[in-house]
């Protein structure tokens, strides 16, 4: 009979570790979820060196603007999954000293399908996106007609599903 | 909230145990130490789970339980379930919907007393369950925060899951007033096999409850049941 407490009460405790030792409770740091459209910038007449600047970029509509105060060549766009479009405004900031920048904006305008896969219990679903074949991405001059400073782009893959790799080539 | 009223519903239950144990009396003081133990079919049903269907409006549940006594020791025992089920994670929301069926054998290790017929026992059983799932709703998860938060609402059915797994039992079994019994058991299940849904997970099986990143899990029941007594047997030495 002393085996059998024993036995319960390790079955209670055997339980009570299953229970409280739930591991996926949260969605890790590094599991791989939506991902952002992954752009590099190039010089237009020497397509193989990278060319940094400052950028602001923003979508029209949402109030956050994103970008550096440094330069980089290399930004992150991510993209609505609500809807199959998304249009990034793209500001080419020159400094003009004293703190000051000529700004020129371009906008760039992905068409797209989403398909949205499981991930885990605490990561719920992430989402794809499938650029269209027949216009994935096109440039255009904004509104304020400052002339465009995009002068060619280049579209590396119609499938983004990860953050590995280099989707969109813009040179200027 | 939740644990803590189920914890204490637990622990007034164990003591209430602990008293009626001891508290049914030998018919008269110079009774005769008894030759015979009676062998029969007990039925019940777990009324944890009645309970929380009353209070729980994502749950509805109902678990019959049975055993039958084969020798001294040693009942066959089962039971049998139907749970619907809503959860609402973080990042998604499902309804689960099935049944289950478990069956095996339980081991009465308590040495009874004059003729009291209390169980403190160890178990195994084999579980089995049918079930569909209902993916009701589900957050895209995106790291960049630039956008708010799109809910997806694909109210997508996958039917005709299933799953096989082990459990080991241990419990208590009271009885409280003529050939009624009160019991609690606790379990751990060992999952065997399952039918996955497309694009999605068990995320919960009837009878087995909520799955974990490994293949364990666990579960209880409080039962309450009557024994039918079939016929007496001579009580053999302890053996």
């Amino acid at each position: 009979m002393k085996k059998a407490f024993a036995f319960l009460l390790l079955l209670t405790t055997a339980v009570c570790t299953v229970v409280a030792c739930e591991k996926d409770d949260i969605c890790a740091e590094g599991t791989p979820t939506t991902p952002s459209v992954i752009v590099e910038f190039y010089y237009n007449d020497n397509r193989t060196v990278a060319k940094s600047a400052i950028f602001k970029y923003y979508v029209p509509g949402v109030d956050t603007e994103l970008g550096a105060t440094s330069s980089v060549s290399k930004i992150e766009l991510p993209l609505r999954t609500d809807t199959e479009t998304t249009t990034w405004a793209l500001v080419l900031r020159t400094p003009i000293g004293n703190n000051n920048y000529l700004d020129n904006t371009d906008y760039l305008t992905f068409n797209y399908t989403n398909q949205q896969i499981y991930v885990s219990r605490a990561c719920g679903y992430k989402n794809v996106f499938y650029l269209n074949q027949a216009s994935p991405a096109l440039f255009t001059d904004s509104p304020a007609a400052d002339n465009l400073w995009i002068l060619d782009m280049d579209v590396e893959t119609l499938t983004i599903e990860n953050e590995n790799e280099t989707h969109i080539k813009i040179y200027f | 909230m939740k644990h803590i009223s189920r914890s204490i519903f637990s622990l007034l239950l164990c003591v209430s145990f602990a008293g009626f144990a001891q508290q049914k009396p030998a018919d008269t003081a110079t009774a005769p130490k008894p030759k015979t133990e009676r062998y029969g079919l007990r039925v019940g049903a777990d009324l944890s789970k009645l309970a929380r269907s009353l209070y729980d409006d994502k749950f509805r549940g109902i678990e019959l339980v049975a055993d039958y006594r084969l020798t001294r020791k040693i009942w066959f025992a089962g039971e049998v379930g139907n749970t619907k089920i809503t959860v609402d994670e973080d990042q998604l929301n499902f309804t689960t919907n099935g049944s289950y069926l478990k069956a095996g054998f339980d081991f009465n290790a308590y040495e009874n007393w004059l003729d009291m017929e209390n169980m403190i026992y160890v178990g195994v059983r084999y579980g089995f369950s049918s079930f569909s799932q209902n993916l009701n709703s589900y957050n895209v998860y995106d790291n960049s925060g630039y956008f708010g938060t799109t809910v997806v609402y694909p109210n997508t059915e996958y039917k005709g899951l299933t799953a096989h797994w082990g459990e080991v039992v241990g419990g208590v079994k009271a009885e409280i007033l003529n050939n009624l019994y009160l019991g609690f058991s606790v379990r751990l299940n060992l999952l065997f096999a399952q039918k996955l849904p497309d694009s999605f997970d068990n995320l919960y099986i009837p009878g087995y409850n909520r799955t974990y990143a490994g293949s364990f899990g666990a579960g209880f029941n409080y039962s309450v049941s009557y024994f039918i007594p079939f016929y007496k047997k001579a009580k053999r030495p302890v053996d």
